[in-house]
């Protein structure tokens, strides 16, 4: 053919913006519901111009040639799920003891009462929501370079591997307890001991995910 | 007025044997990156057939029967096309990451 680049590609910047315009024009934006109704319109039209020998035996749009995805389904399946752990609580609940497993009713009784008295909302829920949200960071911050340093390079993988099989199979609560005998009982060891809980999965995902990226490295 | 595979009109068009062509969006973008002019689109030409919007000319085909026992398994996947749609319509940093796996994976011709 001669060409001297791909038909399909965009090599240089405006090149690229001609596609992603033309692109997204053809992108459908209306409902299926209004999409068919103008596909009768227009296979009328063609009807009226080309007869049977243009669109076949039809005089309309086949009812059925659009179809009607249910994407409200999908977010009930979701529910019907929560429901149903909520359910299965609830009835294991009615059999033993409140002692042994409460059930949501009652745990959702308390909830409301404190959160009516003061006691829970705010104050000690917010603290708690504040010492999460700081050894998320530092896990997900420092997991997250971990994880692409272990994934690009076969050297610091080799390296970090066995520290990264030790701490993934050192209990919680060995790590919880070290670090109130290290740090003393303070705020400081607390969260480092939840952030180096969660640093090994984070390092484990970020590598996984690193290692198998093939797609716009 | 001369009918032929899409490619070989474009690369007819690029060598400058034929004035103007019908064709379809992508060789007629990539017809635009070498400097020719888009004159009309389909879109254009609906309202005359009493047509209210743009109308999808393309899309997927399957057999009924087979829906009707699968119908999860294509909610899920044109939820997740409708979602990556969605990306490429607002995002344009995906378009560049897009660009750069295509001069990688695309052989010169």
């Amino acid at each position: 053919m001669g060409a001297d680049r791909p038909l399909v590609g965009a090599h240089d910047a405006s090149a690229l913006k001609i596609y992603r315009d033309r692109y997204r024009q053809g992108i459908p934006s209306r409902s299926v519901d209004a999409e068919e109704n103008d596909a009768r319109i227009l296979y009328r039209v063609l009807f009226t111009l080309g007869g049977s020998a243009l669109v076949g035996q039809g005089t309309e749009l086949a009812p059925g040639t659009f179809y009607r995805p249910n994407f409200y389904k999908l977010t009930m399946v979701r529910l019907i799920s929560l429901i149903l752990l909520l359910a299965i609580w609830w009835l294991i609940s009615q059999f033993v003891e409140p002692q042994i497993l409460p059930g949501p009713e009652r745990v959702l009784g308390v909830i409301a009462a404190q959160m009516r008295s003061g006691d829970l909302l705010l104050s000690q829920l917010g603290v708690t929501l504040a010492r999460v949200l700081a050894a998320f960071t530092i896990a997900m911050a420092a997991g997250t370079a971990i994880g692409l340093l272990m994934g690009r390079v076969k050297l610091a993988d080799r390296l970090g591997d066995p520290w990264l099989i030790v701490l993934l199979n050192l209990p919680a609560l060995v790590i919880i307890v070290l670090a109130f005998i290290w740090g003393g009982l303070t705020e400081i060891a607390g969260v480092l001991a939840v952030a180096i809980n969660k640093l090994p999965n984070t390092v484990v995902t970020v590598r996984e995910g690193r290692t198998r990226a093939r797609f716009g490295s | 007025m001369v009918y032929g595979s899409p490619a070989l009109l474009a690369g007819k068009m690029i060598q400058g044997e034929f004035d103007a062509t019908l064709t379809y969006w992508n060789f007629s973008t990539q017809l635009e990156t070498r400097g020719f002019r888009q004159v009309v689109r389909i879109d254009d030409l609906l309202p005359d057939f009493g047509v209210a919007g743009p109308l999808s000319m393309i899309g997927y085909v399957f057999d009924e029967a087979w829906a009707a026992t699968h119908r999860h398994t294509i909610d899920r996947f044109l939820d997740a096309s409708q979602k990556a749609k969605q990306i490429l319509l607002t995002s344009d940093a995906e378009w560049e990451r897009i660009a750069r796996w295509w001069a990688r994976t695309t052989p010169q011709l």
